[in-house]
């Protein structure tokens, strides 16, 4: 009888202890080794590219930004975006947020930054509202489905997320705010975020980095 | 069976198979395929709770919690696995801290006299319902203990714009039946806490 590989619904799956090896040295490339294990069993890994590369190179991952730091709306009965990032109906795609990064450039009021939602859908935006979404792979050929909106408005949008804060009616200093939501936050389609504010004087720069994954 | 791989950079086409790629010394090569939390937020077991306003964090531990509260109803099912938290705050004239403080002592009474928050899926618009409580009151049955730092507040008249985004990762769990705030010492700060977990089943 045939001791090959057996095919089929009778298959019998062969198991095995994959091993590594604990080792130290240099592996020119082309060359084959054994994975290397540390001194406490754990496979050793290294990064091979950027965060979000892959993404990049899938042509998955877009980036947006305000050109001019706006006013940060105050949330209440008309809350205003100066960038909402809305994920529009029937787009296929679930928009995953990476990053979002805020830059304060004044303040006359103490408060929070904050992140907004709301239960109104996110219709497809007409032209002359919608700021420029570009690849991660700029210059190449990535088409986003999600929109970003610079007259959207909502009413009573509740908060998702206080990722910054001014302490005082006259602050200082110098500060990029790189919030890494790595995917903790996702827009399904017809649901939209924005950054507003708990007071309406604090005026700063936006911008939103995400990855679009197919449904 | 060992586990080979082979060292240098190939590109490698979309359905073709090729050896795991290693390092200059051997190292796995890796590389992250979506964010950090995304398969968990697509699958629906990822939420969001927040203040809807700012709240004095107080100035010392209480039982009279008045600003984020999580809750893990004894018989949930699911543990709450602490992913991320962000504070904002909005004032303070006293120099101190913020911290996490738990109620974590088996068979403890239920948070009583509670203020609900709403939950979110943090897959926004759809996805499931938390089995969760969040609270922006809650009077705990007993004065909580510090699990954990939040922040530091240095001075009486702190005057930056600061981004406080706590990467918690797990590193603090709930239990069923157990109880997280987040609660000022020494501080008079007001702010607003917002925070994000995973559901787990045990």
């Amino acid at each position: 009888m045939s001791k090959g590989p057996v095919f089929g619904p009778n298959r019998r799956r062969k198991r095995a202890v994959v091993l590594a090896r604990a080792r130290q040295g240099i592996v020119g490339d082309a060359r084959r080794a054994p994975v290397r294990l540390g001194r406490l069993c754990g496979v050793g890994v290294q990064d091979v590219a950027g965060q979000y590369a892959d993404g990049a190179l899938g042509r998955r991952c877009f980036v947006t930004s305000l050109q001019t730091a706006f006013n940060l709306s105050a949330v209440g009965a008309t809350t205003s975006a100066p960038l909402a990032l809305g994920n529009p109906e029937g787009s296929g795609v679930i928009v995953s947020l990476l990053q979002i990064g805020l830059t304060v450039v004044s303040a006359t009021t103490a408060g929070a930054i904050v992140y907004v939602t709301g239960t109104e859908p996110f219709p497809r935006q007409p032209f002359p509202s919608l700021n420029t979404i570009r690849p991660v792979l700029l210059g190449g050929e990535g088409r986003p489905r999600a929109q970003a909106s610079t007259s959207f408005q909502a009413a009573f949008p509740s908060i998702l997320r206080c990722p910054a804060g001014v302490i005082s009616a006259a602050p200082q200093g110098a500060l990029l705010i790189t919030d890494r939501i790595e995917g903790g936050i996702a827009l399904s389609p017809g649901s939209w975020l924005f950054v507003a504010a708990t007071v309406g004087n604090i005026n700063a720069g936006i911008s939103y980095l995400w990855e679009e994954i197919a449904l | 069976m060992i586990l080979e791989g082979k060292a240098g950079q190939r590109n490698v086409s979309d359905n073709a198979e090729d050896a795991l790629r290693l390092g200059r010394y051997g190292g796995l090569a890796v590389m992250d395929a979506h964010g950090r939390y995304m398969d968990a937020v697509i699958r629906g077991n990822v939420f969001l709770a927040s203040q809807q306003a700012a709240a004095a964090f107080g100035t010392a531990l209480t039982l009279s919690a008045v600003t984020l509260t999580l809750y893990n109803p004894t018989g949930s099912g699911k543990i709450l696995v602490l992913l991320q938290t962000t504070l904002s705050i909005a004032t303070s004239t006293l120099a101190g801290q913020v911290v996490y403080a738990v109620n974590d002592t088996a068979g403890q009474a239920v948070p009583s006299a509670t203020t609900a928050l709403t939950i979110r899926n943090a897959l926004l618009g759809a996805g499931n319902g938390s089995v969760m409580r969040a609270f922006s009151a809650a009077t705990l049955p007993a004065i909580p203990q510090a699990a954990r730092v939040l922040a530091g507040i240095i001075s009486t008249a702190p005057t930056n714009v600061h981004s406080i985004v706590d990467d918690v990762a797990g590193g603090l769990c709930l239990y069923p039946g157990s109880i997280l705030t987040v609660q000022g010492i020494t501080t008079n700060a007001t702010g607003i806490i917002a925070a994000m977990w995973e559901e787990v089943v045990p």
